[in-house]
């Protein structure tokens, strides 16, 4: 597929890690703290990714989707944007820019299905197609995405560990319950989970990367965060956040059900 | 802040986030299958199922396994670093010795040559006129544009944009491969 990230919006958009950590105004005076706000992206980020696997997506969707997801909250606020819509709404989006439609009446049924003793989760198909066109607003209509996915195949054939692969790609798709696609170009966050990869399985590609021509500075900052999120957060594979972390905060947010 | 990538360590792979049209982009030919599913790239090594599925957070969340691991890391990055400092100490870059004729006359860029205040005026004149090719042009690119003075003389002889890039090119190629050396 013909592209070239580097004309793209999506790298005219790349932010600093600090412009990423900016708590908007409203949540912060809710009392959502810096903290909060990654326990809040983490936690629908699981929610967008459990919600994808009822409805059959495949992973560059849901990368997209929280892609989106990510971004809206670098411009608006959880309090007049609930994350609890936003987040079913990027799937939606991003399946449509992804051609890999998914109806808006399935996810509502779904949603229902996965969050049935939560009344904040009480959405209707009008709900979501209201918040569409908001989304597109925030958005600032720019869809397209680039992700690692793509330049992870093509270097690890480079190198010679293809037996990798399906390590690497869960390291890579890990890092989308942080923020790192908002930050870097996506070959760096490709080459941080290529670098973290070999280590781990004890392939020393050593003359690989020197060959490279890359800031390495860059790729071992990239992968010492992505690590320091495994460290920090202990996260249960299928259930995400520990709900005891997650609701005191999500209970600070309105929801628009 | 924005990492440009530099293409020789690349030219394997060409260019990284790039991706240039081919003649049979399976993306614009329109089967009954893409115009009704959508198109969908395809990925070696992985089911489809498993896309999503698959992640480190059972194995890097236990206890340990991230810290060592953060270890392994920068002492990687120790031996990656002193590797390339040897070798631009021994004069090798990118495991090509830089030696003889390799040193006499790089094949990549022009060499430049001594100069003076002279030469160098009339060499820019002749960079000025397009009848003048800078193939010929480059067997005697002259040294001594420094900076500041390198950007005078490309104003003050209004050498056309193409020229100047060029020129500009060669002097700073020139500047990085005197620091190699060294």
């Amino acid at each position: 597929m013909a592209a070239n990230f580097w004309t793209s919006s999506h790298c005219k958009q790349l932010l600093d890690q600090e412009d990423v950590d900016k708590v908007p105004q409203a949540d912060s005076d809710r009392g959502i703290t810096l903290e909060e706000f990654r326990l809040v992206k983490i936690h629908m980020s699981f929610h967008i990714w459990r919600l994808a696997q009822q409805v059959k997506v495949r992973q560059r969707v849901i990368a997209t989707a929280v892609t989106y997801f990510r971004r809206v909250y670098t411009r608006k606020s959880m309090t007049e944007y609930d994350p609890r819509l936003v987040a079913p709404t990027c799937l939606y989006l991003a399946s449509k820019v992804e051609e890999s439609t998914v109806q808006a009446r399935l996810l509502v049924f779904y949603i229902k299905k996965m969050c049935a003793s939560d009344e904040k989760y009480r959405f209707e198909i009008k709900d979501i197609l209201e918040m569409e066109m908001k989304l597109l607003e925030a958005l600032d209509y720019y869809l397209v995405v680039y992700h690692p996915y793509r330049p992870l195949l093509q270097l690890l054939q480079d190198a010679g560990i293809t037996d990798l692969t399906q390590f690497a790609w869960g390291i890579v798709n890990d890092t989308y319950k942080m923020d790192l696609i908002l930050i870097h170009p996506p070959y760096m966050i490709a080459l941080a989970c290529i670098y973290i990869a070999s280590v781990l399985k004890d392939k020393d590609i050593t003359l690989w990367f020197e060959e490279l021509r890359v800031d390495m500075n860059i790729v071992k900052n990239i992968s010492m965060e992505i690590l320091d999120f495994y460290d920090t957060y202990k996260i249960d594979p299928q259930r995400g956040l520990p709900e005891d972390k997650i609701a005191p905060v999500m209970n600070k947010l309105p929801s628009k059900a | 802040k924005l990492v440009f990538p530099l293409y020789y360590g690349f030219c394997r792979l060409g260019a990284p986030d790039f991706y240039p049209q081919t003649l049979s982009c399976a993306e614009e030919t329109l089967t009954k299958e893409y115009v009704q599913s959508g198109y969908k790239d395809t990925v070696e090594g992985i089911e489809e199922a498993r896309e999503i599925v698959l992640s480190q957070i059972p194995y890097l969340s236990k206890p340990d396994i991230a810290t060592k691991c953060k270890e392994a890391l920068k002492k990687r990055f120790r031996a990656i670093n002193e590797s390339r400092a040897q070798k631009r100490k021994a004069g090798q870059v990118y495991g090509v010795p830089l030696s003889g004729s390799l040193l006499t006359k790089p094949g990549m860029y022009p060499e430049q040559m001594h100069s003076n205040e002279d030469t160098r005026r009339k060499w820019i004149e002749a960079l000025v006129q397009p009848n003048r090719r800078l193939w010929s042009l480059a067997e005697q690119v002259p040294r001594g544009f420094r900076r500041k003075l390198l950007f005078n003389y490309l104003i003050r002889y209004n050498v056309p944009l193409l020229r100047a890039s060029w020129l500009v090119k060669v002097t700073y190629l020139n500047q990085v491969r005197s620091n190699i050396i060294q």
